[in-house]
């Protein structure tokens, strides 16, 4: 396991993760937070960071995007004492759900949660490992907004500046926490 | 005139269900604009959320005339300015004489009145409605996956005894009926009892 130190930069955590070229097209580049997650020191300094970050916010619910934002959403809830929200992809929750249609760069996507799984007034904190163009992070936010919830702010291990996804949750009003980010597509 | 105190009439239900029904509607009504209720009943409920909610104008309704003038006496006893005199409507009566709504209230209707009231409800309000205005319903559910409380089971029986078009509806037929207008369901909340808050937004 890595030694991990204080590091304002995330640095140390920078560096477990894995950079896939031509992923899941050409030109792009697939910044793979799995090889973070197999160190557990890190994995475990990645949540104690997030919740530094947001220390200090009262939240009652972390709200994880399908598949990988689960993660940081259940070890940070843990961490926070806060319940976890999933915010699932089409068709996958039995029983009555609300969802929020969206558009991708090809197509449409879908995101659901149970009807009665988020309270009005719930304080909630959206999460998922990555930030790139921000387009389901924005309909995570506008469900869960459709649903009463306050959102307390959206937080991702990494940042992808240049694709402007930061940007645009941010004038929606939303405070974005990254502890990671990195250049280019 | 002073209406005499007797006019008013008082549930016990609306008593007890009535705070935890303002906590949902402080974040789920607009801060601004008017509040149409259905089925005001005694109108205990409106003039409750009427004094917590200062800056919603409230415009309560019954069908029923005895109904009206409580509604009316509470008014005036409780000194409110932010509500509009009780009108006395059926919702089968269609179009409602109302305009520039920013939501619906209706609270215990539709399990105790003909699934006719229901209609009329859903195509109202999703006529009167705004884009994402609310229309917010209140009362006992049967779930297709969610066992029924004994409680409701009782409560459904002697609904129908009283009258056979009466009874406890399904959520799912509920819902179905309400994307018909174009209400879509916004979420749902356990509330005391085995009671559901029930949030549709016009589309």
């Amino acid at each position: 396991m890595t030694d991990i130190i204080t590091d304002q930069g995330n640095d140390d955590l920078k560096a477990l993760i894995r950079t896939i070229p031509d992923y899941p097209k050409p030109g792009i580049l697939f910044r793979d937070i799995s090889t973070l997650l197999l160190d557990g020191a890190a994995f475990r300094a990645t949540i104690d960071r997030i919740a530094d970050r947001v220390s200090g916010r009262p939240i009652d619910l972390v709200a994880g995007i399908e598949a990988r934002g689960f993660i940081v959403a259940a070890a940070l809830a843990y961490k926070l004492g806060a319940g976890t929200l999933l915010l699932r992809k089409r068709d996958k929750l039995p029983g009555i759900c609300v969802g929020i249609d969206y558009s991708l760069e090809y197509g449409m996507d879908r995101l659901e949660i149970h009807a009665d799984a988020c309270q009005p007034g719930a304080r909630v904190l959206l999460v998922d490992d990555l930030l790139a163009t921000g387009g389901t992070a924005l309909a995570a936010a506008n469900l869960l907004r459709n649903v009463g919830a306050k959102l307390i702010g959206a937080a991702f291990i990494v940042d992808l500046p240049d694709l402007g996804g930061s940007q645009r949750l941010r004038a929606d009003g939303l405070t974005v926490d990254a502890l990671l980010d990195f250049p280019g597509h | 005139m002073a209406r005499p105190p007797m006019n008013r009439q008082s549930a016990p239900a609306a008593l007890r269900n009535r705070e935890p029904i303002l906590e949902i509607l402080r974040h789920a009504l607009p801060d601004h604009g008017l509040v149409l209720e259905i089925a005001s009943g005694t109108g205990e409920h409106v003039t409750h959320f009427a004094a917590a909610l200062p800056d919603v104008e409230w415009q309560p309704s019954d069908p029923n005339p005895d109904s009206c003038i409580s509604i009316a006496a509470w008014i005036e006893t409780e000194r409110l300015t932010n509500i509009r005199p009780p009108l006395q409507l059926d919702v089968h009566d269609r179009p409602w004489p109302v305009a520039d709504l920013a939501a619906i209230l209706c609270i215990n209707m539709i399990h105790i009145s003909p699934w006719t009231a229901t209609e009329a409800l859903m195509a109202e309000a999703g006529a009167q409605l705004p884009p994402g205005g609310l229309l917010y319903l209140y009362g006992p559910y049967l779930q297709a996956n969610v066992a029924t409380a004994p409680s409701n089971i009782a409560f459904d029986a002697s609904l129908r005894q009283r009258n056979p078009e009466w009874g406890l509806r399904d959520l799912e037929t509920v819902v179905e009926l309400a994307a018909a207008s174009g209400l879509m369901l916004g979420g749902m909340v356990a509330m005391p009892a085995n009671n559901l808050s029930v949030l549709l937004r016009r589309k």
